[in-house]
């Protein structure tokens, strides 16, 4: 067997020799040290067989003079498939380059897969992975497998565990999301006002009522106390329940609530004509610093300005920026505006304004009201409209008790 | 003549009985041939002189202690070097024909 393919790997000629007293020229092979082997007597004049095929030559010269005639039958081995292979440039330079490319390419992550989060996750998660450094086209020895683990927990709080796998081109972030318990049924947690109210109602079905018909209350004022106080008999059952003091409040807590909206319009309006004259200055920025190239400031009473940018941040994190900016010559006109209109478009907004803030449904005990006054801002008068309502509605919002 | 050939082979007899006493083998030694037979399908001769007789039907090899005959069916030699001669097929006899005298048949 090992003989076998080491004769394949050096390569033999499978030769046939005719002529008289064939088993003389087997003794002079013998004699020169040319090993043959699986000869065939094939006729009484014709013997085959095979010998290496750098011994040919020798093979060759053995014969000559004596009458035998030798002939190569057949050529085996590597020697002679690699020469082949090499007389075929174009295919062997084909083959060449097909490996080396799938060798490059097969070094690079081409797909990013996320596993076992939910949908509305993998957006941040991709977000995550691609500013850690995976992406397609990520070289697949660059990337920071444990990094990229630790960043997903740390920016994507909803994970309770991230795994990168790289299987040959494919990037595979696992994750698994953390059971969200604050919302559960178990959890502590007050209820607590919404927005600012005056309490009309408390009912407490779970808890300990901290508030009483009448109350002011401010958003964010505890309502109804998960925490049990601790002379109540609640509080010592839970004790001895071995259970903390803490319950999921729950309850209705009904309010007087307002809401207010916000509206305005200007009495005086400005018309910008612009005259034609522009001009045109630079400002270069290198760090912290900003230098004025051509203009310095605008050469117009009353422009408008149009800028755009360009920035870099080459190595280092050193920003570089030049930014152009165009003044743009303006006419202002002031033109005076009804006043009663005027006035009556800031209460549509501030209508419009309330009309958003307010939860449907919700039931109107006072208003809605609307006032107007005209303020000046920056030189210019303004309508400024305020609309409010009382309505009667559910204040509660549950928090969870971090304890 | 006569007598370089007696020194000759006092100096034969010398090496073997030296060979024998040292227990070494005397094919290595002495240049004897080696037949090996592997079932019936194969004899490799060590230290063989040429090959006198190639058919497929008989092989007959030169030694030097006489001419080893291989006779059988779809005979062939299997591989040749200069010390060593495999003959592969059916093998159904073999035969050593010792020399008369010193004559030897034959030579290449």
């Amino acid at each position: 067997m090992i003989r076998r393919a080491w004769t394949y790997m050096s390569g033999y000629v499978v030769i046939k020799v005719k002529g008289a007293n064939l088993e003389r020229f087997l003794n002079r092979l013998a004699r020169a040290d040319v090993p043959a082997w699986d000869t065939q007597r094939v006729a009484p004049h014709m013997l085959v067989a095979r010998v290496g095929a750098g011994n040919f030559r020798r093979v060759r010269a053995i014969c000559r003079g004596q009458g035998w005639k030798v002939a190569i039958v057949e050529k085996v081995g590597l020697p002679f498939v690699c020469a082949a292979a090499l007389r075929r440039k174009a295919l062997l330079a084909g083959a060449v380059l097909f490996m080396a490319a799938l060798f490059v390419a097969s070094n690079f992550v081409w797909f990013v897969r996320i596993e076992g989060g939910a949908e509305e996750l993998e957006e941040r998660i991709m977000a995550v992975v691609t500013q850690g450094g995976l992406r397609p086209g990520t070289p697949v020895d660059q990337i920071d497998r444990e990094r990229l683990q630790r960043s997903l927990l740390l920016e994507v709080n909803e994970l309770a565990w991230a795994a990168v796998n790289v299987k040959g081109t494919l990037a595979v972030v696992e994750v698994a999301e953390r059971t969200v318990t604050e919302t559960g049924e178990s959890a502590a947690g007050n209820l607590v006002a919404a927005q600012g109210g005056v309490v009309e109602q408390v009912r407490a079905f779970r808890g300990h009522a901290v508030v009483k018909p009448g109350d002011i209350v401010r958003a964010g004022d505890v309502l109804i106390s998960g925490f049990i106080p601790p002379e109540s008999d609640e509080h010592r059952r839970l004790l001895e329940e071995n259970r903390p003091p803490y319950v999921r409040a729950d309850g209705v807590v009904r309010a007087r609530i307002w809401y207010e909206g916000k509206g305005r319009a200007h009495l005086v309006s400005l018309r910008e004509t612009p005259t034609g004259n522009r001009a045109t200055g630079y400002l270069l920025r290198l760090g912290n610093r900003t230098w004025q190239v051509g203009n310095s400031g605008p050469p117009f009473e009353s422009y408008v300005e149009a800028r755009s940018a360009w920035e870099a941040e080459p190595y280092g994190g050193y920003p570089v920026g030049l930014e152009r900016v165009v003044y743009i010559e303006v006419d202002r006109e002031r033109e005076p505006i009804d006043e009663d209109e005027a006035l009556e478009s800031a209460k549509a907004a501030a209508l419009i304004d309330l009309e958003a803030r307010v939860p449907e449904g919700a039931e109107f005990v006072d208003g809605p009201h609307v006032d107007v006054q005209i303020i000046i801002e920056e030189g210019r008068p303004i309508a400024q409209a305020r609309a409010w309502v009382e309505v009667l509605g559910e204040l509660g919002r549950f928090e969870p008790i971090e304890y | 003549m006569p007598l370089e050939s007696r020194g000759r082979s006092r100096i034969k007899s010398f090496v073997r009985s030296l060979s024998e006493s040292l227990e070494m083998p005397q094919d290595v030694v002495l240049d004897v041939p080696r037949v090996t037979l592997i079932g019936n399908v194969q004899v490799q001769i060590g230290n063989h002189k040429g090959v006198l007789e190639y058919t497929p039907t008989r092989i007959r090899i030169r030694t030097r202690d006489g001419i080893l005959v291989v006779e059988g069916k779809r005979l062939k030699i299997g591989s040749i070097f200069r010390d060593e001669v495999v003959v592969e097929g059916r093998i159904e006899r073999l035969d050593l024909d010792a020399p008369r005298g010193n004559k030897e048949e034959g030579a290449p």
